[in-house]
């Protein structure tokens, strides 16, 4: 696909959501700015109340925009919804939506229905899904019988019945146990290796979850976007220089600490701790070096120095920060203070 | 231009919709644990109710056969108004507020719109064997039906034009209810009783003050009830309706559902679109 001639998957200028309450309006989006390129898998990571679901509810047209203007490959979601609605799908977690007295087949191929789908092909593809989804053997049980995964399997098969462009993904894997979060991270992987350019835009307070899947994440709280940028990007913003851990035996004695540190690309060296529980478990004393870098190209000098010291390297590795402290950096504050604050 | 794939289209859309929907509402509505319970419901209800009009008829000293007549078409017609009236409203509010699909079915290419329609059509079908019931009963009860059977061919011709009026009033109704909170799930039922009061259903329209005459007479729903005692009875109402030439009854039942029809899917999409623009359609107010 050509990034040149492919309009944006999401294209968002200036989106703005005011809601009307009774202690005064509420701004849920605040000029958010957003364009996703057809094929990524898209994160909006935030705390309840940031402005994530309201996002996805204007952009897969549930809800209008108070200001600004967002397509969908091209497709303006305020004046072409029907159009827009043909190459979407959604998927919202922690709901229990579902008619409890249908089976899982007749929901499904009521969907397919509702879809536009000729009754054929529909069913074809609800087959498809029900055995895509592992939950063929349930085919026939009623939705009021299901546990939570398989209703969010369920759910995660209808939003694949019409072949979406793009998915919006809202909070998918809350209230999963691991198994049936990890089958449903599979399935996402899964549906967008099948056909390059689907999208998939993520909303998640999970950061694990945001970092393992998506492409770019953008960072949102109060409504605002306050940083975006691919996983590394944003670690990047609190970590400027690559940090490694060295583990060695002991540091050779004609070397000290302050020669490491005037070798080419490193910015800082630092003693971390010595203990003796190295890796390889013969119980000799290892020191841990804490090497900052201008760039990890510049570790293989400094391995080379130690080795020719004597050094006998037992451990390599690199030490990044987690998107939580990159969150914490941006919002100030953790992603469950967030919550505690937005739901008190 | 695009990524992938054509985007599909069509007119037969709306009629798909419009047919998964009159399933689940034939999988809702007839979603009772015991069939012998849904029974009584489609029975004894109505029959209570056409007990109950003919004992105050009793105690009033009016009670006949043409009475009796009058009152069971009335009732057996209302039955299905009342369920068309409220089916779109219901549909509407428990997809929202009960089973939390409302967001999956609006996000679909396909329109509330037939989908609401098609809930509403077998609610109303279903009360249309409650509606045969109240007749038979008034065969049982004496009431002369009309000599060599029914008009059909009246029947053809009200039947649908009066199903269709209040059909389309339904969905005013729901386009307005869903912008409203859970509670609105009643507010089709307050509708449906005061229609019922006013169109002639149980008692002759002269009784009716004035200027709520005219109300009535604006209304497809009495010259739906109106035409089917006419076909089914033989006989004609007392009073203004009784006046009416069949032809006549028949051109003002089908101007009125014309101009329904005209107004309503406007009412109904002005409605959701309003409710997408306040954010009511993707909320819960019931928990």
């Amino acid at each position: 696909m050509s990034g040149s001639t492919s309009p944006a998957a999401v294209n968002a200028t200036g989106i703005g959501r005011v809601f009307q309450a009774k202690g005064g309006p509420v701004t849920a989006l605040d000029g958010i700015d957003l364009r996703i390129e057809p094929g990524e898998l898209f994160g909006v990571l935030g705390p309840n109340g940031a402005g994530k679901s309201t996002l996805i509810k204007i952009l897969s047209t549930l809800l209008l925009p108070s200001t600004g203007s967002a397509s969908i490959f091209g497709l303006d979601v305020v004046t072409e919804t029907a159009r827009v609605r043909r190459i979407m799908n959604l998927v919202v977690g922690g709901d229990f939506s579902g008619y409890g007295l249908l089976t899982v087949r007749e929901q499904l191929a009521m969907f397919a229905q509702f879809y536009g789908l000729p009754y054929r092909e529909g069913m074809a593809k609800v087959d498809a899904q029900l055995a895509s989804f592992g939950i063929d053997d349930i085919r026939d049980r009623k939705i009021s019988a299901l546990s939570t995964g398989q209703r969010q399997k369920l759910n995660f098969a209808r939003s694949f019945l019409n072949d979406p462009w793009i998915l919006f993904l809202d909070e998918p894997t809350i209230g999963l146990d691991v198994s049936a979060a990890r089958d449903v991270r599979d399935r996402v992987r899964a549906f967008q290796a099948e056909q390059p350019g689907r999208t998939v835009l993520l909303t998640t307070h999970y950061m694990a979850e945001a970092d393992e899947m998506c492409d770019r994440i953008a960072i949102v709280d109060y409504g605002r976007i306050l940083a975006q940028g691919t996983p590394t990007e944003l670690k990047r913003m609190v970590q400027k220089d690559a940090l490694f851990i060295v583990g060695i035996d002991a540091l050779p004695t004609a070397m000290s600490i302050d020669a490491l540190r005037a070798l080419p690309g490193v910015i800082s060296v630092a003693a971390r701790d010595a203990d003796s529980s190295d890796p390889s478990g013969v119980g000799s004393p290892m020191l841990r070096l804490a090497i900052g870098l201008k760039e990890d190209a510049a570790l293989g000098g400094v391995i080379s120095a130690l080795a020719a010291g004597g050094a006998h390297l037992q451990e390599i590795s690199k030490s990044e920060p987690t998107l939580e402290e990159v969150f914490v950096q941006l919002v100030g504050r953790g992603i469950s203070e967030s919550d505690e604050v937005s739901n008190g | 231009m695009r990524p992938f794939g054509p985007l599909r289209g069509g007119a037969a859309d709306a009629a798909r919709s419009l047919v998964a929907s009159a399933r689940l509402a034939w999988a809702i509505e007839g979603n009772w644990a015991e069939p012998i319970y849904l029974a009584a419901f489609l029975i004894v209800r109505p029959l209570a109710f056409l007990g109950l009009f003919l004992a105050v008829l009793s105690i009033g000293g009016s009670l006949n056969v043409a009475t009796i007549g009058f009152v069971v078409i009335g009732q057996a017609v209302f039955q299905i108004v009342s369920a068309a009236l409220e089916g779109p409203t219901h549909a509407l509010l428990d997809d929202r507020e009960r089973y939390r699909t409302i967001r999956y079915i609006f996000a679909t290419p396909s329109s509330l719109f037939p989908v609401s329609i098609g809930r509403s059509l077998v609610k109303a079908s279903i009360a249309g064997f409650s509606a045969l019931i109240v007749i038979g009963a008034g065969i049982l009860l004496g009431v002369p039906m009309r000599a060599g059977g029914p008009d059909l061919l009246l029947v053809a011709a009200v039947l649908p034009l009066g199903l269709l009026s209040v059909v389309g009033l339904g969905i005013v109704l729901g386009g307005l209810c869903v912008q409203l909170r859970n509670d609105a799930w009643s507010y089709p039922e307050a509708v449906s009783s005061s229609v019922f009061l006013l169109c002639g259903a149980i008692f002759p329209l002269e009784v009716l003050p004035g200027p709520v005459q005219n109300i009535a007479a604006a209304l497809p729903i009495t010259w739906w009830i109106e035409g089917l005692r006419r076909a089914l009875l033989g006989t004609t109402s007392p009073g203004i309706l009784g006046t009416m030439p069949t032809n006549e009854l028949l051109l003002i039942l089908a101007v009125g559902t014309a101009v329904i029809w005209l107004i309503s899917p406007r009412l109904f999409v002005a409605g959701i679109d309003r409710a997408r623009e306040k954010g009511y359609l993707d909320r819960n107010t019931a928990s």
